[in-house]
């Protein structure tokens, strides 16, 4: 216990609280989560929408003759389990997250050398 | 989740190289959680690999982890939004700002992603239907999703390899 008679962390009272921390953090999470989605229902009823309705959807659903020719990419993914046949589109996915993380890696190295030489620069 | 957070809580008596390679809890929980959200999320937005049920499935589960991901690292956004206001450095603003940007485009994947389900979640007895707004969102912010977890994984690497030699040099002696 200390001053304010708070339990010390390491006691069964220690871990309730902090248990009890978690949750009251995860509920504001969740609140944060449902204010998001609450923001996707608007922007699905606002004029915005347009942006990123899946055109070939609502092609179809107006019986559109030219639907048919377009590729969907969500009707293409076929409903099959695990394919290794398909794995050139997981390479694709490596492939874009490594070039992502090694173009960042490389940009901060290259700023902190920089850095480092100006600041190892002597003053005029 | 930075580097302040993968200082080691050890006593002092203890020898300094005993220290430098002891990972807390916390961190380990951190480095193999995210770990997996990033294999789950790369698997998952490969769907021509996984298929349709399987994409589902994954992205059904990520809901959970993605909550507790964010709830664990609260404590840093809270901060960070605090210090925004303040005394601030440019990683700073660039780190919230792609984090406050994933936050966004993945729980409105993920949402949408269970509102236009086909076989999880009417599996679990729940109705859903295709809807070309909701498809629309869940394509575009997937796309979205996977330029900024590179982002964020990006920003995060002195950690990550802080952390991780630490788990192999402790794992290997």
């Amino acid at each position: 216990m200390d001053r304010l008679r708070w339990p010390t962390p390491g006691g069964e009272v220690g871990i309730v609280r902090s248990a009890l921390g978690f949750v009251g953090r995860m509920v504001l999470v969740a609140l944060v989560v449902a204010g998001i989605v609450a923001i996707g229902y608007g922007w699905k009823h606002s004029p915005a929408a347009s942006v990123v309705v899946d055109d070939r959807q609502r092609q179809a659903a107006t019986g559109n003759a030219s639907f048919n020719r377009v590729p969907d990419r969500a009707r293409d993914r076929g409903n099959h389990g695990l394919s290794f046949g398909n794995f050139p589109d997981l390479a694709q996915t490596l492939f874009v997250e490594g070039a992502l993380v090694g173009g960042v890696v490389f940009i901060d190295l290259r700023l902190r050398a920089r850095r480092r030489e100006r600041q190892s620069l002597p003053n005029a | 989740m930075n580097a302040s957070e993968a200082v080691s809580v050890s006593s002092p008596s203890e020898p300094i190289g005993a220290r430098t390679r002891q990972v807390p809890g916390r961190t380990r929980l951190d480095f193999w959680l995210d770990s997996a959200l990033l294999v789950a999320f790369i698997v998952d937005y490969s769907f021509q690999f996984t298929g349709l049920t399987v994409h589902e499935w994954i992205g059904l589960g990520l809901a959970p982890v993605l909550l507790v991901h964010i709830t664990l690292h609260w404590d840093w956004v809270a901060r960070t939004t605090r210090r925004l206001f303040g005394r601030r450095t440019g990683r700073e603003v660039i780190r919230w700002g792609v984090d406050l940007a994933l936050v966004l485009a993945m729980v409105l994947c993920i949402a949408s992603g269970l509102l236009i389900s086909r076989h999880a979640v009417p599996a679990l007895g729940f109705s859903t239907n295709t809807d070309s707004f909701w498809t629309g969102l869940h394509t575009t912010t997937a796309d979205f999703t996977v330029v900024l977890v590179g982002l964020h994984v990006a920003l995060s690497w002195r950690w990550i390899v802080s952390v991780g030699r630490r788990l192999v040099a402790r794992s290997a002696s």
